[in-house]
């Protein structure tokens, strides 16, 4: 293998799988190796911080006699690692479309994937360093140290691959059906709603098994393995197990490097040969249903959506997590009455407010159209009415997933009757309100040539910002909401209080929709 | 020297080659020429290994590129029809990639960068990435990467599209001064005058069918008035062009 191609491969692989930090260091004037090293810098900080967050709350136990805590850590940082690896592997070997450019290229194609490995392995370190300290601090605490810290080192980079090689049969064996193939953009969306799905369930696992789970139990199955090697190293059950995980690994790095890699040449070759049916032309449709088709498919980007879906539920992880992860029995709103309609609806609209943000549809949903926007105002129809229909077609869309969340939060908490409708309502009305700001601000902030379409989030002060936002806006819609709620509880007063809170409301949104609405409808666009 | 032996691809059941069998001599300018569709870029990705054909074998200088691709690989420099690759990286990112592939040595590649950058005029763009780049930029990008291990065989799908008239005369001439070193320049077009310009030798293909293959010379000797754009449009042409043009003049659908 020639390490110079290795090497040039693994930095472009960076650049890749790191589109805004790259894009942010070639500004401040970084090039070249002075690039390479300030993305590689990162990875270096992410696990000198991890180190040290884990190294001190590893402190307090003694791993090598709580198998209960030792398989409940191994076992979260499991699934985010599973997570993290079906996501970058699917980023790194998929999503980056650079597999064609490779295929003139008198590269071997063990190389490329070696690099490509090597990135994922770096994306990886944030996961994988808390298990390397579950072992090490495991380790450390048996009877013969010396040896488990060995056998935790040994043990640490057998584990990983394993963990690397499951996942890339998965990604790359579900890449190469037909259906996949034939339906490349919803598999992948589905691959990464999986990944979500177990990022959830293992902060769900760390919420549950630490008030169920005792030191003395023997933990989770098949967890509990990689302890007993680790504690036990020389017992022959220990050799026995990990002899098993050795053979595994070796077995699917031969499968992975004779069948697996190879079959990518096939998959690039055979994606022409699937070519979707000509369906046909729908020339009975109307202009209106044609832009609104046209405007879905903007949204056929993976990427986009899962980072919505992500960024929206978000939120309602941070509310719901204390709720959610016990029996609910405490928390019920059935028994509140019609006075706490307001509180309600103004509930609804803080929930809009802070789930809706840079990543929502509404607030991509112009810089989508790309080089499209220039010729779609060529074209003899109203901008303007483009415009909204857009606008429509992505709040509509946006508003939907939040109300299925609110509906799902909402049975949860036994929310019922007509507190329950204000609360959806003040979603409703909440999505539209932010979104005419969201939809402003995509018009200004208009990014027309992105090539990643994270790119489209970090505009504007990007994620952090979009953190303080729902942070500040936790504890300012907190406090209002909260004062509502007990002024109408402990005064005589609620008409007048709901009253003053309505008129606020009212002036709020007349001021957003003249602002947002029909300054900006009626003034910019004509 | 390259040769065809009995090409076929398939997509499905569309044919984009059917049976091609043709020979490439070193030393040559040699043109694919044909209608959108009619195999030239299928037939080059074949040859540059971004597709494999369906069956038949592509023997190159007594290698068999099915068995001995890696080596093949390194004697062909590529420039596709598309200049939209590796967007994300800046020129320089670009050619060092290239040239590590190549495994053209540092002294080498500093003396043959300095030279076709100031050809191009791209001195002051080296550290751009190239999603900044226009089309043009991006394809002199990709010629000077094809360039730079100086390969035996140099291809280039549509090599002309989008560059300036400077970049363009400078392309054609590197061409020409690639063959007078004994190597070989493939490349498909749709601009005929570009072809009878520089070609030495021309396949004409239609609907994934060899209609011609040999010498231009001897092609526009068939007809010695007439131009390569009148033997080729009656070689695979319409023979009722301008019928068709009279009637599509003379309708009134629009009016």
């Amino acid at each position: 293998m020639n390490k110079n191609q290795l090497w040039q491969l693994t930095k472009i692989n960076l650049l890749y799988a790191n589109p805004q930090a790259t894009s942010k260091a070639r500004q401040s004037g970084k090039t070249g190796r002075k690039l390479t090293f300030a993305l590689l810098r990162q990875y270096i900080l992410i696990g000198v911080i991890f180190v040290a967050l884990y190294g001190v709350t590893l402190l307090g136990f003694n791993l090598a006699i709580q198998t209960a805590i030792f398989t409940k850590f191994i076992a979260l940082f499991t699934l985010m690692l599973v997570s993290q690896n079906i996501s970058v592997i699917n980023n790194v070997f998929f999503e980056s479309n650079d597999q064609g450019a490779y295929l003139p290229l008198p590269f071997d194609q063990r190389t490329i994937y070696l690099a490509k490995t090597i990135v994922v392995q770096m994306a990886n370190l944030s996961f994988a360093i808390p298990i390397l300290w579950v072992f090490i601090m495991t380790s450390v605490h048996a009877d013969n140290w010396f040896v488990s810290f060995l056998i935790a080192i040994i043990l640490f980079i057998l584990y990983l691959s394993l963990l690397f090689l499951s996942c890339t049969f998965v990604v790359f064996g579900l890449a190469q059906t037909k259906i996949f193939r034939q339906h490349q953009k919803m598999m992948t969306l589905l691959l990464l709603a999986i990944s979500f799905v177990a990022m959830i369930a293992a902060i769900f696992l760390i919420n549950n098994t630490s008030q169920t789970m005792s030191a003395n139990q023997t933990g989770l199955f098949g967890f509990n393995l990689l302890h007993r090697i680790l504690v036990y190293p020389l017992n022959g059950s220990s050799l026995f197990f990990l002899t098993i995980i050795l053979a595994a690994v070796v077995l699917l790095a031969v499968l992975a490097d004779r069948w697996l890699f190879p079959q990518l040449m096939v998959e690039h070759k055979n994606n022409r040969t699937l070519r979707k049916k000509n369906k046909r032309a729908g020339n009975s449709r109307s202009m209106k249903e044609q832009l609104i088709r046209y405007n879905l498919k903007l949204l056929q980007n993976p990427t986009l959506l899962m980072q919505n879906f992500y960024m929206t539920t978000f939120p309602f992880i941070m509310l719901g997590a204390g709720a959610l992860s016990g029996d609910g029995s405490g928390i019920s709103f059935e028994h509140f009455s019609l006075m706490y309609f307001g509180v309600f609806f103004l509930s609804g609209i803080a929930i809009s407010a802070l789930s809706i943000g840079p990543y929502s549809l509404t607030a991509l949903g112009i810089s989508l159209d790309r080089s499209n926007l220039f010729f779609i105002q060529t074209l003899p129809i109203s901008f303007l009415v483009y415009l909204r229909l857009k606008f429509l077609t992505m709040w509509v869309l946006q508003t939907l997933y939040l109300l299925v969340l609110t509906i799902a939060v909402g049975f949860w908490l036994h929310i019922t009757g007509v507190n329950f409708v204000a609360l959806l309502l003040g979603v409703i009305w909440g999505a539209y309100l932010i979104s005419l700001i969201y939809f402003t601000r995509d018009w200004r902030l208009r990014d027309l040539e992105w090539g990643n379409v994270t790119q489209l989030f970090n505009r504007g002060g990007g994620t952090l910002v979009s953190m303080l936002v729902v942070f500040g806006g936790m504890i300012v819609f907190g406090i209002i909401i909260s004062g509502y709620f007990y002024l109408i509880k402990y005064t005589a007063v609620s008409w007048l209080i709901n009253s003053f809170f309505g008129l606020i409301i009212f002036a709020s949104s007349a001021g957003v929709i003249w602002k947002y609405q029909i300054t900006f409808w009626q003034k910019k666009l004509k | 020297m390259i040769t065809f032996e009995h090409i076929r691809k398939t997509y499905g059941d569309k044919t984009a080659i059917a049976d091609l069998s043709l020979t490439i001599p070193d030393g040559k300018i040699f043109g694919f020429l044909g209608h959108n569709g009619a195999g030239k870029s299928t037939t080059i990705k074949s040859l540059v290994s971004i597709i494999q054909q369906t069956s038949g074998d592509i023997i190159v200088n007594g290698m068999n590129l099915t068995e001995d691709r890696l080596k093949i690989k390194q004697k062909i420099g590529y420039v596709p029809d598309s200049p939209d690759i590796f967007l994300e990286l800046t020129a320089n990112d670009y050619w060092n990639l290239i040239t590590s592939a190549y495994q053209v040595s540092e002294e080498v590649k500093k003396a043959r960068l300095i030279k076709l950058v100031n050809l191009f005029n791209m001195q002051d763009e080296v550290e751009t990435p190239i999603s900044d780049f226009s089309h043009g930029m991006r394809q002199k990008t990709i010629i000077i990467g094809a360039l730079l291990p100086d390969p035996d065989i140099w291809i280039l799908d549509e090599p002309m599209t989008g560059l300036d008239p400077q970049a363009t005369y400078d392309l054609k001439q590197l061409m020409r001064a690639h063959v007078q070193k004994g190597k070989m320049v493939i490349f498909s077009t749709h601009n005929l005058a570009t072809a009878e310009e520089l070609c030495d030798e021309v396949a004409i293909l239609k609907q994934g069918k060899l209609v011609y293959n040999g010498s231009l010379d001897k092609l526009l000797a068939t007809m010695p008035d007439a131009s390569l754009e009148t033997i080729y449009l009656k070689m695979i042409g319409r023979q009722n062009d301008s019928q068709i043009v009279k009637d599509l003049e003379g309708d009134d659908l629009g009016e």
